[in-house]
């Protein structure tokens, strides 16, 4: 493992990974890493490139591994196509929970179509861990992850993971938001702020979390039904969110529902199919409050599978293009496509 | 294509600022006027394989049309990355967007249009049966890229096709005695119009050679009705003799539809559903494969496997004496499976777009 560290005085970029100066240590003069210049963790089976400063005008610049920035997240989108998978919903809901439990399974072994290929935000990943290895008497906490704030309140955070296909041998490079519950109560309740769900004209899938107690509950069924369909409104006439993009309706700690299909969820499902969207729900469980019998991460690699094999609509369907006024040989055309396959 | 920009240029960053877009836009320009500079097609041809299979596992670090995209990148945005590892996708885009550039703009000039024939063709050879890239903001480059060659070159070969009409005042004047005075301009005017009449006769003899071989039914390379042929090689024999019948550059659209009518014509249905690819390359004998195997190509032989994979297998198994084994070796250079499946009408059609995307080179 890298040690960061700060010549400033005063800065705990070592403990808290936040730059005294800049908020994020990337940027900042002061900072640096030990041993050989490694810019990223080193995990056990995953061989990492070493750090080389390839430009002396442009040297090469650390990324902090808590979060990435949109800007960063382009650095690494440059190299290679990333599948950005946008998490969804309100407070609590557990949107944090589902990365973690993303994160867990992947670098445990435990993806049935993937192996764990690497990490650059492998500490805000182990971060977020941290507070489900505290263990009180032998039970999970009943919080699960700590509230998500952003360095920058305007602008979306990713988690990156890098997984390869166990069948294809592909690289699957993922970015995932990790944005506040407010985003989204805000989306709803007021339409200006649609400007920050901008990136999603870029997202490859939407993970939209709905609280699977509170959606079978007969006090609050209503209310979070219609909280899910004020979302998906704002997504598809606000955001004006690609129709064609999978969009999974991945209902929370069904563990608690004993993974039963919340009656409700038929209203939300109908509302996104009017709102021209094909959902695709998933009855799941990030931690399980009965491993043994509902399994930790339950649904959890259903959601990447829809979104990374999903199969795209060409944008239109293509026909050979005919100039009209053009002699009889010149417009001759056969009954087919060009360029169907 | 730069109206495409942003869109496009998604496929790399999640929110493209005008900053951004500003330094591609610049590069696109540059990267077009290096091409319009160039006496021959060699960087064309290059950034057409980035665009429709990447940079990597083609060209390395210090190949010429890598250095040229990021020193073209880096001449209006310093802190671009120089590697290919961190940059290959960007890379990719960046070609695709210049080639769609090349495509897209008005034609002022002969040279232009040439240029957009070529770029066009090898375009259409290259992305029109590759797979589809299975992520989705670059299989609709891909898509968008292909859909504008194809308009490009329908509108160049419509044009090159309309048989223009001969001055019959200034005949009429020419055939009276003629003004000393203006001799040289009368002559001038001569040319000019034996020339018209000169492309009007090469329009009008590509279309009856065309017609009377569509006609004939009959495959002169194999020398046999094509529908005793089977499939896989009366694929090979219309798509090459087609485009070799093809004497007007750019090719229409039509003539795709003639070569794949021609194959599809009179046979029992059944033997026209898609088959794996390898079932119908072994139809082929070495007199069809010398249809494509063409023996002399400018690029590197990675880029002629991108650009005209079925070529590539043709000249592969010319050199191997048809043996087989071809299967491992064509999915590494070309991108496309062995056991991929074909209708015989498209094999027909990709075989016509490489003799064409040859008759640039």
């Amino acid at each position: 493992m890298t040690a960061p560290h700060c010549t400033k005085e005063g800065c705990t970029v070592a403990e808290t990974g936040k730059c005294l100066l800049y908020g994020e240590p990337d940027s900042c003069e002061f900072f640096s890493t030990d041993g050989s210049g490694a810019a990223e963790e080193v995990v056990e089976g995953v061989s990492q490139r070493p750090l080389e400063v390839t430009d002396a005008a442009n040297p090469r610049r650390f990324l902090s591994g808590h979060e990435l920035g949109t800007s960063e997240a382009a650095r690494l989108m440059s190299g290679r196509y990333t599948h950005l998978i946008a998490i969804l919903g309100c407070t609590d809901v557990g949107k944090t929970c589902l990365l973690s439990s993303l994160y867990l399974l992947a670098s445990s072994k435990q993806l049935q179509g993937f192996t764990f290929a690497g990490s650059k935000t492998l500490r805000g990943f182990e971060e977020r861990a941290r507070r489900l290895r505290k263990w009180e008497q032998g039970t999970l906490p009943e919080k699960l992850a700590e509230h998500t704030t952003l360095a920058d309140p305007r602008t979306p955070a990713f988690m990156h993971l890098a997984l390869q296909g166990r069948d294809d041998q592909r690289r699957y490079e993922l970015m995932l938001t990790d944005l506040p519950g407010e985003w989204s109560q805000q989306l709803i309740e007021r339409s200006q702020t649609a400007d920050r769900f901008s990136f999603l004209h870029r997202a490859d899938g939407v993970i939209l979390m709905i609280d699977a107690p509170l959606l079978m509950s007969d006090t609050t069924r209503h209310t979070e039904s219609r909280r899910a369909q004020l979302l998906l409104t704002r997504l598809g006439e606000t955001v004006k969110l690609d129709p064609e993009l999978p969009l999974i309706l991945f209902l929370s700690k069904s563990d608690l529902t004993d993974m039963a299909r919340p009656p409700g969820i038929a209203a939300v499902e109908e509302h996104a199919e009017s709102l021209g969207f094909t959902p695709t729900t998933i009855i799941g469980a990030s931690f399980s409050q009965e491993p043994d019998r509902i399994p930790n991460g339950s649904g959890v690699e259903d959601a990447l599978q829809v979104i990374v094999r999903a199969e795209h609509a060409l944008p239109s369907k293509f026909k050979a293009h005919h100039r009209s006024g053009a002699r009889s040989f010149v417009g001759f055309r056969h009954d087919v496509c060009i360029g169907e396959q | 294509m730069l109206e495409r920009l942003f869109e496009w240029y998604r496929a790399v960053h999640a929110e493209p600022n005008d900053e951004v877009l500003g330094y591609r836009k610049a590069t696109v320009e540059r990267l077009v006027t290096l091409i319009d500079g160039e006496e021959d097609y060699g960087l064309l041809r290059s950034l057409v394989v980035i665009a429709a299979s990447g940079p990597a596992g083609r060209y390395s670090q210090d190949s010429r049309p890598v250095n040229e995209l990021i020193t073209a990148i880096r001449e209006y945005h310093k802190a671009f990355p120089k590697d290919i590892e961190e940059n290959g996708l960007e890379l990719r885009v960046c070609a695709a967007l210049t080639v769609g550039q090349l495509l897209d703009r008005p034609l002022e000039s002969t040279e232009m249009e040439s240029i957009a024939g070529f770029t066009g063709a090898h375009v259409v050879s290259a992305v029109a049966f590759r797979p589809l890239p299975p992520e989705k903001y670059l299989s609709q480059i891909m898509t968008e890229l292909l859909e504008r060659a194809h308009r490009s070159l329908e509108d160049l070969a419509t044009e090159a096709r309309e048989r223009q009409s001969v001055d019959e005042e200034l005949l009429l004047q020419l055939g009276q005695a003629p003004d000393p005075n203006s001799l040289a301009s009368q002559v001038k005017q001569l040319a000019e119009a034996v020339n018209l009449l000169a492309d009007n006769a090469t329009a009008d003899r590509e279309e009856l050679n065309i017609l009377w071989w569509i006609y004939s039914g009959r495959s002169g390379v194999a020398d046999a009705a094509l529908r005793d042929l089977q499939p896989g090689a009366a694929a090979i024999c219309s798509g090459g003799e087609l485009g070799d019948l093809t004497s007007v550059a750019p090719a229409p659209d039509n003539i795709r539809h003639l070569a794949r009518q021609a194959v599809e014509r009179a046979r029992d249905p059944e033997s026209l559903k898609p088959v794996q690819l390898s079932s119908l390359v072994s139809e082929w004998t070495d007199v069809m494969i010398d249809v494509l195997a063409d023996p002399e190509y400018d690029g590197s032989l990675d880029e002629y496997a991108v650009l005209t994979p079925l070529s590539w297998l043709c000249r592969r198994l010319k050199d191997s004496g048809l043996s087989h084994g071809w299967e491992t070796e064509f999915e590494q250079k070309t991108g496309w499976s062995a056991a991929a499946e074909w209708g015989p009408g498209d094999l027909a059609v990709q075989v016509f777009n490489e003799q064409i995307a040859h008759t640039y080179d």
